[in-house]
């Protein structure tokens, strides 16, 4: 890195031993007092920052178009002249002299506001003491795509998730199991992966996202239910390589120890995958479709017949369901809130999915404690992408309930939300 | 919100420690300390004699952000970095920058992030 200075190198020699002893970096400084010393100076330089005084022009389309290895020019001066000619006040990419991508002073703006609005408003809101001046690197890294942006979905039924796209500005690209006329209406693009009855099939589901985001390079994707039992299906897709896409659901069973330790903390907790070592109790205890989603794969354990081999038995705990809504990076996650559930129970369903709503109104304490759980969780088995995990409780007790892979329909009560996660990245 | 201005180093203890005694460490936790003025090196000094002060668990937020230079800084790399990985597909990191107007504030937080430091 250098540093230029229009008077001569003494003045920013101080500077750059100044920030060579406080960060460590290598920093060198050099003469840009005059057009020749500035073209000299940009040989071999990729990246120029203009933080220079307001209104005075430092580099002209001249020396731009002489600096052969110049890719990107930005500037903070939004008095005229601009500190970079030719530099319009918005610009995000616009070519400059030479071929050279321009960042304009409002544009830089822009994102300065709402990083420093954000960081107060998290001073504000936070349950733990921040120090916050960029020293250190920053764990804030929930981003929103920019307006307008494709978001490709693969769920069972896309039409709540479309929707939810659209509500916030987004193009949805969906690929799902009904092709109906709502979904047809609010996607940007969609195809058929598989039948309702036997869910996706693996082949015609990657074939189907990889020709979307082929013509429209989405932002990221969002999936929802319909994989639950399909761990690896999320696996090879040369076109979604680039969002390092939702993986990790295969290490939820190869490695349950590991991935269960961080639960072990909750008493509460039992999960049998065979029904004779809680047959004692059968009472006590639930029979759940691995794989299952929405409810209506839960029974009371009683109902469970032999033979029927691809379930696990887990024990009733009293309360409602509070769903976490997890954004997992493979190591760790952000936890971005909670919300409470309710059951709508049909004769032949009594655990069926009702209703959901946001806040969960749970203590900060709990809240913490829920969220470190389920950060644990989502680490140890290297989840990436959106996740719900469930806990089911009332007052302070609380437990694990379900780690749900994909995103369900609580994620819409976070839609515009600028409260920041109750926990991030630690 | 209280300003107090013309603060030196010196008086970043007495202050920091008479806001955060002064309320239940519950409490204390929802004061914050907001370091602005227009020389970066002493909001970062000051913002390590803010640290240097706290004693568990009594603790309180601090942010610095002299003349807004941190913020703007911090949005100018991050509005590259983007540019530089979308359209050019390169890391930040590894590109050789120039820097002009290093005595204008905003210049020390390109230099300050610690990804920076493999650089160069």
């Amino acid at each position: 890195m250098i540093l230029a200075g229009y008077d001569g190198a003494k003045r920013v020699q101080g500077k750059a031993d100044d920030i060579k002893k406080r960060f460590g970096v290598d920093v060198r400084a050099v003469d840009g007092s005059t057009e020749e010393k500035k073209i000299e100076a940009l040989q071999g330089v990729e990246v120029v920052f203009c933080a220079a005084a307001a209104g005075v022009q430092v580099l002209s389309s001249a020396s731009l178009a002489s600096a052969k290895s110049l890719l990107v020019a930005a500037d903070v001066n939004a008095v005229p002249p601009a500190g970079i000619e030719g530099l319009e006040l918005f610009a995000n990419g616009a070519e400059l002299a030479g071929g050279v991508l321009g960042v304009g002073p409002l544009a830089i703006g822009d994102v300065k506001y709402k990083t420093e609005a954000g960081l107060f408003q998290r001073m504000a809101t936070s349950t733990k003491a921040l120090s916050l001046d960029f020293a250190t690197p920053s764990s804030w890294r929930v981003r929103s795509p920019e307006a307008g942006a494709a978001i490709l979905i693969a769920a069972s039924s896309g039409r709540a998730l479309a929707a939810a796209a659209r509500r916030s500005g987004y193009r949805p690209l969906v690929a799902d199991l009904f092709d109906d006329e709502d979904t047809r209406a609010l996607a940007a693009t969609n195809r058929l992966a598989g039948h309702p009855q036997s869910g996706f099939d693996g082949e015609a589901l990657i074939a189907a996202l990889d020709a979307m985001a082929e013509l429209e390079a989405p932002a990221g994707l969002v999936y929802g239910a319909g994989f639950e039992d399909r761990i690896d299906s999320s696996k090879a897709s040369p076109a979604l390589d680039c969002f390092r896409q939702p993986t990790g659901h295969g290490a939820v069973r190869e490695k349950p120890g590991r991935i269960g330790a961080p639960l072990r903390r909750f008493p509460a907790f039992r999960i049998q995958t065979s029904a004779s070592r809680c047959r004692k109790a059968l009472k006590n205890w639930l029979v759940k479709s691995i794989g299952g989603a929405g409810g209506s794969h839960v029974a009371p354990a009683a109902a469970w017949q032999a033979g029927c081999e691809s379930v696990y038995f887990q024990r009733i705990a009293p309360g409602d369901p509070i769903s976490l809504l997890l954004l997992a990076y493979g190591t760790n996650a952000d936890v971005l809130g909670a919300s409470r559930q309710w059951p709508a129970p049909a004769p032949d369903e009594p655990f069926r999915f009702g209703g959901s709503l946001r806040p969960a109104r749970l203590s900060p304490k709990m809240e913490v404690l829920l969220a470190k759980a389920a950060k644990a969780v989502a680490g140890a088995a290297g989840l990436r992408g959106l996740k719900q995990h469930r806990f089911s409780g009332r007052w302070r007790r609380f437990h694990p309930d379900r780690n749900q892979p994909s995103t369900g329909r609580d994620a819409r009560h976070f839609r515009g939300s600028r409260r920041p996660p109750i926990s991030s990245p630690s | 919100m209280t300003p107090y201005t013309g603060v030196t180093l010196e008086e970043i203890t007495p202050l920091v420690q008479d806001a955060m005694f002064s309320r239940s460490p519950r409490d204390a936790v929802r004061t914050g300390v907001f370091i602005a003025g227009k020389d970066a090196g002493l909001a970062l000094d000051m913002m390590e004699r803010v640290r240097a002060s706290l004693l568990k668990p009594f603790e309180i937020s601090a942010f610095a952000d002299p003349a807004g230079s941190f913020t703007t800084a911090a949005a100018m790399v991050a509005c590259v970095e983007k540019l530089l990985k979308q359209k050019k597909n390169r890391e930040l990191a590894k590109t050789k920058i120039l820097i002009f107007g290093a005595l204008a504030l905003s210049a020390m937080r390109p230099a300050s992030s610690p990804r920076w430091k493999a650089l160069t």
